[in-house]
């Protein structure tokens, strides 16, 4: 999502909750000689904060029912992004920026690494798409794009076929008067030349996923092969030829797509297991200090 | 130069050819003339039912003139003398001979087959039998196989127009005309479509005319049967067999014999399937023995959204779900009965009805390739004749067979069609009775328009079999209302007012209506008064939405003059849902949420074309032109009041939704059976049911039109889901001034 | 855009509609981490719990002091309610009670009349929070009485409002008092200071300079270490040596520093011993009576002519000395005035005189904590204090210097250029002394994980 100005309301409200925090926290830390957790101020910022992260947490239930007239799952996903981020200063407040024990030290860390990787998710979020909307015309859907480099290389070796077809005259209903015209050519080199192309270069690269080492991964390169196959060959022959190069060109493309694709949704393979064991080891540690 | 004087045709001239005088009307042609004389002159372009074209010019005479003469044009002269037979003639058409040989597959089909391809034996008379010229260099288009009758082959064609006028002159089909330039003509149907592709009616005239095997009778071949020979119960049938029948009184036994392929007959033992609906198919059955079931076999599941009290489909998981009833309320009804392509109408409780000798069913899968409509089962053991559109075409101008089609609907469906009009829902049997006799079925042309916005409305109509396109004029450009299948009914508002009529309506196949004309319907309404209290309500209702919708025309202006805007028919659209590419990150909610609400069938894909940073996703569009209900053989997808386009329970999964819409909103799913009891199960016990546990429906996106809001754009964590009206939202967008657009565009239009 | 036809149809053609049903490698690497993550915590917590006890629940390191028994958790987290076992859940606190610290620690009331409940160990000594020393407390511990005390019965002599040492901390006792007489009451000994620290003073053997621990030496504690106080200052020590107690020409023998009546009885016995042994030198000198000057408050006597006359005679003579020039140097009457009066003729009557041991009445100072400090730092008036009245016990200005308040006790760590302060560095909050041993305590094994 971009964060634009609908989401002033929430950083507002955000902001005013760490002032507030602050507020309360300031003046209870110079006063207390050992601020920290246990005390009536530690627990309530400690309450907060273990509330705020399930309700974080609850997003991904959502996700689960996304029918479910309960809010706009839009809504849940700021309410997420800025309430998740207020987990945060809560904790520090909460534990009085220190955490000397095993169990808080780690739940400090795993805090600090969920937030951080929330706030790099977001940013992902934030400037990613546009980046795929603007390298990837041919954009598809990311889980279809095996299936979809299948099809393109069933597609270019009909086209490949149709290089050589062209060179020869329609027939048949439906042909016009200028196939009817033309010369029937015999191309043997040419012809050779770029069925060993197609099969050295085109096919593997449309059969493996990324570049690999192929040629063709390289735009220019590309161009500059095609451009010579369209100069060998005369002008009926050049549309199965640049169909080709558009194949490529859509293939690469979608390379580029799922490269983006990944790290636009990479980033949760850290925020989702950090925080799953976040949110346990946090009800876990509620339970135990409550009870030491 | 003699002086020619002009003469009428009562009057006589006499003129010598070869010596022998003749005495002609005038205007003969010398052609004609020649032959009262007992003189032959050879022609291949020439066909005496046919006007004269003169363009083989193997007819050429000497007149006299300084030049020859083409003989079957040339108009005789009182004194004339004509030689046909001089050496320099004789040399001119063995020239011709040879040309035209050059370019020909001799021996050519005709000449294999039968031995009297007119170019070859002509030839052969003449002493041509080998040519000087080189053969054909350039290959000429391939064979056309494509047609049920006919099998065309360009290569033996020597353009001589006689198919061509066999076309028009008599037959008036206008299928065949030439096609390309010079060296590279050759004939064409239609549009340069392949023969079977095109409108050609295959009543075989071209193929009569043709005097090489250009053209040739597919049964001559060995070809164009229904079957292959010797499939099991199914017969041939002898044209005098036919003749006999008295549905083919009339009928031309030579067309018959022609056409020997395109008919057969084929029997059914009790309980055996002859038709599946949905199933694509060509042929119309005339049942001549025996009765047989015709029913809908799909069950009546709807592919809802709502938690309706029937159907297993229902998935709008409402726990914690408020839905809201929008203020769009039902303009029709559960129709009464579905309408099908058949002599009855199935009732929509229990959909079976029975069909007995005399029907015929099949007729708009035949005349128009839609989808069978409803399941045929025998219930006796039948007999039934299997036809072609090119034999069913002849039996429908026949007149007895059209008398017998009328009696039928008269006594059958036309009650029931009548009913389902809510105007007449509740009137008496004596009123339908009445109506009944003064009924007149018309058929109308594909493209024929049936009555036009703004004129007087002077009858009421009835689809009985077809499509007619209703379209209105919003603003600046025309709506399509509606596609209205059979049993869809217009113009009894222009008829009540006394005014004019509220919509244009074209045919858009082979439409046949049944028209009531005014002032038999003011009759009725003079006798029946509370039927025109009805009317009355009704049309105050229509008059409401009328004027919304003039507002609401007048409101909005459609046509942004943007290349792609408009080459991605986005203005065909009332709603589209787009995704903000820039805002989206492709995490799939948007679809999860459609297939939770839609039983696991998504209504939406996330891949189309792009327009500006959005992607039009591939999900319905309410186009204003919804050619996805053209063709639908049980007439299951329809309009709201509120525009949005449904797909109603009895729809048979046949897919031609589908294939028209386009823009492949619509798909066909398989849905799991779980055996839902219904009246039917007694009668689908079979074990050649394809019943087995699937059922395929239609589907596609109905804006989640029971709640508030549509699920996708609901459940999109980033808000990049939205669906819009186009005119709108993408003129915020582009900034464009939309009055300004719409006045620019009317005065271009 | 493209060469090759691209409608919407074609696209949307290409594609399973029921690819979203299917979990991609990504989203199903997303929960199977997730689950991974989720197990680990799990064993990670559950292993912590079976290897290390509860140690990981722990909220911090244990102070110094008790780190030796620090997985025993339970020997301070005593269950409230009994037999409930290691699980902690909800209705089995385990908050720290006194009766845990008592089991090692005695720690006498502070003050028989503290009116505010008293507090527990905890809200005090806090623990877990590593290296430090749980004896200091922050100040707030005490300011939460002591900055307003209300007093039960009379009026408390200490302060009312006490709120921190660099603030509202009162001067200390010994200058707090008014008077000279006070002052005089206070040591009731004649002391120049600013004179015995000139350099070059006549000593025994030639020149002398004193230094600050030529008399002051600080004493030594039975474990060797330098015990918080100096040894009083004696005469016997510090200054016989250069101030003898010879009262006679005659004589070498010096007085003893005692009591009044000793002094007089010895010198009355020397002289007549000397007399006696010496008979000579007595006829001599009364054949010839040097004529001596006569010392102020000395009593005239005639001559003498016999020998008792001498010996008296020479006692007057060594009272006066003793009483008025050496004794009268340092010890004066209670009033302050010159104890011995010839005409009075009587033995003197000196102030007695007090050396506390203790200067300051509820605070103890260690000299060893500030060996680092030069004495006349603090004790400014120690080279320039002419009169006896001043007492060198530095004024509590001269602490502040140093413990400004702008070091907590509590760490992390004492900020450089401020010494440590605290209530807790010179007042002792459990009773008088120091908290004593228990006459419990634990074994071994209670106290190590073996």
């Amino acid at each position: 999502m971009r964060i634009d100005s609908t989401h002033k309301p929430w950083m507002i409200v955000t902001l005013a909750a760490i002032a507030l925090g602050a507020l309360v926290y300031v003046p209870y830390a110079l006063r207390t000689p050992v601020p920290g957790g246990g005390t009536g101020i530690g627990l309530m910022f400690g309450s907060v904060a273990l509330g705020l992260m399930l309700f974080a947490a609850l997003l991904s239930l959502r996700k689960r029912f996304p029918i479910w007239r309960i809010g706009r799952t839009k809504i849940w996903m700021r309410a997420h992004l800025w309430l998740g981020f207020l987990a945060l200063p809560m904790v520090l407040f909460h534990s009085a920026f220190h955490a000397r024990g095993v169990l808080t030290a780690v739940l400090m860390w795993l805090t600090i690494i969920v937030v951080v990787s929330g706030i790099a998710g977001a940013w992902m979020q934030h400037t990613l798409p546009t980046k795929i909307f603007r390298e990837v015309p041919f954009e598809t859907i990311y889980d279809q794009i095996p299936v979809i480099r299948k099809q393109l290389a069933a597609e270019a070796a009909v086209r490949a076929v149709d290089v050589t077809q062209r060179l020869a005259p329609a027939t048949g209903p439906g042909a016009t008067v200028v196939d009817t015209l033309l010369d029937i050519p015999t191309m043997e080199v040419e012809t050779t030349g770029f069925d060993k192309f197609f099969a050295e270069a085109v096919t593997p690269y449309l059969a493996q996923e990324g570049a690999r080492k192929n040629e063709l991964g390289n735009r220019e390169w590309a161009r500059e092969q095609f451009d010579n196959f369209r100069r060998e060959f005369p002008q009926p022959a050049w549309e199965p030829i640049s169909a080709i190069e558009e194949i490529c060109e859509e293939k690469r493309q979608l390379d580029q797509q799922a490269r983006l694709h990944r790290l636009l949704h990479g980033w949760l393979l850290v925020h989702l297991p950090f925080s799953a064991a976040l949110i346990l080891l946090a009800v876990i540690h509620a339970i135990g200090a409550l009870s030491y | 130069m003699s002086e020619h004087a002009a003469g009428t045709h009562d009057e006589l001239m006499t003129l010598t050819v070869d010596g022998v005088e003749v005495t002609v009307p005038h205007g003969t042609t010398v052609f004609d003339a020649a032959r009262i004389a007992g003189i032959t002159i050879p022609t291949l372009c020439h066909q005496q039912n046919q006007a004269p074209v003169a363009v083989c010019r193997i007819c050429v005479v000497d007149v006299g003139e300084r030049a020859l003469q083409a003989a079957c044009i040339f108009k005789g002269e009182p004194g004339m003398v004509v030689k046909t037979d001089t050496e320099p003639i004789v040399q001119s058409r063995k020239t011709l001979y040879e040309l035209m040989l050059s370019d020909h597959p001799s021996p050519c089909l005709r000449q294999q087959q039968s031995g009297d391809c007119e170019l070859e034996t002509q030839a052969a008379a003449a002493g041509v039998t080998s040519t000087r010229f080189a053969k054909r260099a350039v290959p000429v288009l391939a064979a056309d196989d494509t047609s049920p009758s006919i099998h065309v082959d360009f290569s033996a064609c020597i353009l001589c127009d006689r198919c061509i006028r066999g076309c028009s002159e008599i037959r008036h089909n206008y299928v065949i005309a030439r096609q390309g330039k010079g060296y590279f003509t050759t004939i064409g149907f239609d549009d340069n479509q392949p023969m079977g592709n095109s409108s050609c009616v295959s009543c075989g005239e071209c193929m009569v005319s043709c005097p090489t095997g250009a053209l040739t009778n597919k049964r001559v071949l060995g070809e164009g049967r229904l079957y292959p020979e010797d499939t099991p119960n199914v017969y041939n049938v002898e044209t005098e067999e036919l003749l006999a029948l008295p549905v083919f009184k009339g009928v031309s036994g030579t067309f018959l014999e022609l056409n020997t392929g395109s008919v057969v007959k084929r029997t059914f033992r009790a309980g055996e399937t002859i038709v599946r609906e949905g199933d694509n198919g060509s042929t119309a059955f005339y049942i001549l023995d025996g009765e047989a079931d015709v029913f809908i076999g799909t069950p009546r599941e709807h592919v809802a959204t709502q938690q309706a009290a029937h159907g297993l489909f229902t998935k709008m998981r409402s726990m914690l779900a408020p839905k809201s009833r929008q203020p769009r309320e039902e303009e029709r009804a559960t129709p009464t009965h579905i309408r099908i392509d058949a002599p009855v109408d199935l009732p929509y409780d229990n959909p079976i009805a029975q069909l007995h000798a005399g029907d015929l069913f099949g007729e708009m899968t035949c005349m128009s390739f839609y989808p069978r409509s409803a399941t045929v089962r025998a219930r006796t053991d039948c007999v039934m004749l299997e036809m072609l559109r090119n034999v069913l075409d002849v039996m429908q101008k026949n007149k007895t067979f059209r008398a017998q089609l009328e009696a039928n609907y008269r006594g059958r469906a036309l009650g029931t069609h009548l009913r389902s009009v809510p105007i007449f829902a509740t009137v008496s049997e004596d009123f339908v009775d009445l109506l009944r006799d003064r009924v007149e079925l018309v058929r109308y042309a594909p493209g024929q328009v049936i009555c036009t916005e703004g004129e007087a409305a002077d009858a009421f109509y009835l689809v009985r079999i077809g499509f007619v396109k209703v379209s209105q004029r919003r603003g600046d450009e025309d709506l399509v209302l509606a596609y209205l299948p059979r049993g869809g009914y217009f113009g009894e508002m222009g008829l009540l007012q006394g005014g004019v009529r509220t919509a244009t309506c074209v045919a858009l196949d082979h439409v046949e209506v049944v028209r009531i004309l005014a002032p038999d319907f003011h009759e009725m309404l003079a006798r029946f008064p509370e039927v025109r209290a009805h009317i009355e309500h009704t049309a105050e209702q229509r008059a409401r939405e009328n004027l919304l919708h003039q507002r609401s025309a007048g409101a909005h202006s459609e046509n942004l003059p943007l290349g792609q805007f408009l080459e991605q028919g986005l203005m065909d659209a009332q709603s589209l849902l787009v995704l903000d590419l820039e805002k989206c990150t492709r995490c799939d909610q948007c679809v999860k949420a459609c297939a939770d609400a839609h039983d696991g069938v998504t209504r939406l894909l996330r891949d189309g074309v792009r327009f500006e940073n959005y992607l039009v996703a591939t999900s319905c569009r309410q186009c204003r032109d919804p050619r996805c209900m053209i063709g639908c053989p049980v007439g299951s997808i329809r309009r709201r009041n509120s525009l949005e386009v449904i797909i109603e329970d009895w729809c048979v999964g046949c897919g031609l939704c589908a294939s028209n819409c386009p823009y492949g909103n619509i798909t066909v799913h398989e849905f799991d059976h779980d055996g839902n009891a219904s009246a039917l199960q007694s009668v689908q016990t079979d074990k050649d049911s394809s019943n087995s546990g699937k059922v395929r429906k239609a589907t596609s996106c109905d804006l989640c039109h029971d709640l508030a809001e549509p699920s996708c754009v609901y459940a999109c964590p980033h808000d990049a889901a939205h669906r819009v009206k186009p005119n709108e939202f993408f003129a915020q967008v582009l900034g464009v001034d939309l009055d300004q657009e719409a006045a620019f565009v009317g005065k271009n239009r | 855009m493209s060469i090759r036809e691209r409608t919407t149809k074609l696209v949307a053609r290409r594609h399973d509609l029921n690819y979203f049903k299917r979990l991609s490698p990504l989203r199903a690497w997303q929960w199977w981490l997730a689950g991974a993550a989720l197990i680990a915590a799990v064993l990670w917590f559950g292993g912590s719990e079976f290897l290390h006890g509860s140690q990981a629940l722990s909220a911090g390191p244990m102070s110094n002091s008790h780190a030796v028994f620090g997985t025993r958790c339970e020997l301070c987290h005593v269950p409230v309610v009994e037999a409930t076992g290691w699980t902690p859940s909800f209705g089995m606190r385990k908050r720290v009670p006194d009766s845990a610290c008592l089991q090692c620690h005695v720690a006498p009331a502070h003050h028989p009349m503290e009116t505010k409940e008293t507090p527990t160990c905890g809200s005090c000594h806090t623990e877990h929070i590593g290296a430090m020393h749980l004896a200091a407390v922050a100040d707030s511990s005490c300011t939460q009485c002591h900055a307003q005390l209300q007093s039960h019965a009379g009026v408390s002599h200490v302060a009312g409002s006490v709120s921190s040492f660099a603030t509202n901390h009162p001067e200390f006792e010994p200058l707090r008092q008014a008077s000279d007489s006070d002052k005089r009451a206070a040591t009731a000994l004649v002391f120049n200071h600013a004179e015995h620290m000139k350099a070059g003073l006549k000593g025994p053997t030639g020149p002398v300079t004193l230094e600050c621990v030529t008399c002051h030496i600080a004493t030594l504690n039975a474990e060797g270490r330098h015990g918080r106080s100096f040894a009083p200052v004696t005469f016997e020590r510090s200054c016989r040596s250069c101030h003898t107690l010879q009262f006679d020409g005659h004589l070498q023998a010096e007085a003893p520093h005692g009591k009044v009546e000793d002094d007089a009885a010895f010198v009355t016995k020397s002289l007549t011993d000397f007399a006696q042994t010496h008979p000579q030198v007595v006829s001599a000198e009364i054949r010839s009576w040097p004529n001596e000057p006569l010392l102020p408050g000395q009593v005239k006597m005639p001559p003498p002519h016999t020998q008792s006359e001498w010996i008296a005679n020479r006692i007057a003579r060594a009272d006066t000395i003793l009483w008025r020039e050496k004794c009268g140097l340092c010890h004066k009457a209670a009033d302050g005035s010159i104890a011995y009066n010839s005409a009075t003729m009587g033995l003197p009557v000196f102030a007695p005189v007090k050396e506390p041991q203790k200067w300051l009445s509820s605070a103890v100072f260690s000299h060893p904590a500030h060996q680092a400090v030069a004495c006349a730092e603090c004790h400014t008036q120690a080279l320039t204090s002419a009169s006896e009245h001043e007492a060198m016990m530095p004024s509590i200005r001269t602490c502040r210097r140093c413990h400004d308040g702008r070091s907590s006790p509590q760490g992390p760590a004492v900020a450089a250029g401020h010494a440590e302060s605290g209530c807790f560095l010179c007042h002792v909050y459990h009773g008088p002394e120091q908290a004593g041993l228990t006459t419990k305590g634990l074994s071994l094994t209670q106290m190590l994980r073996q």
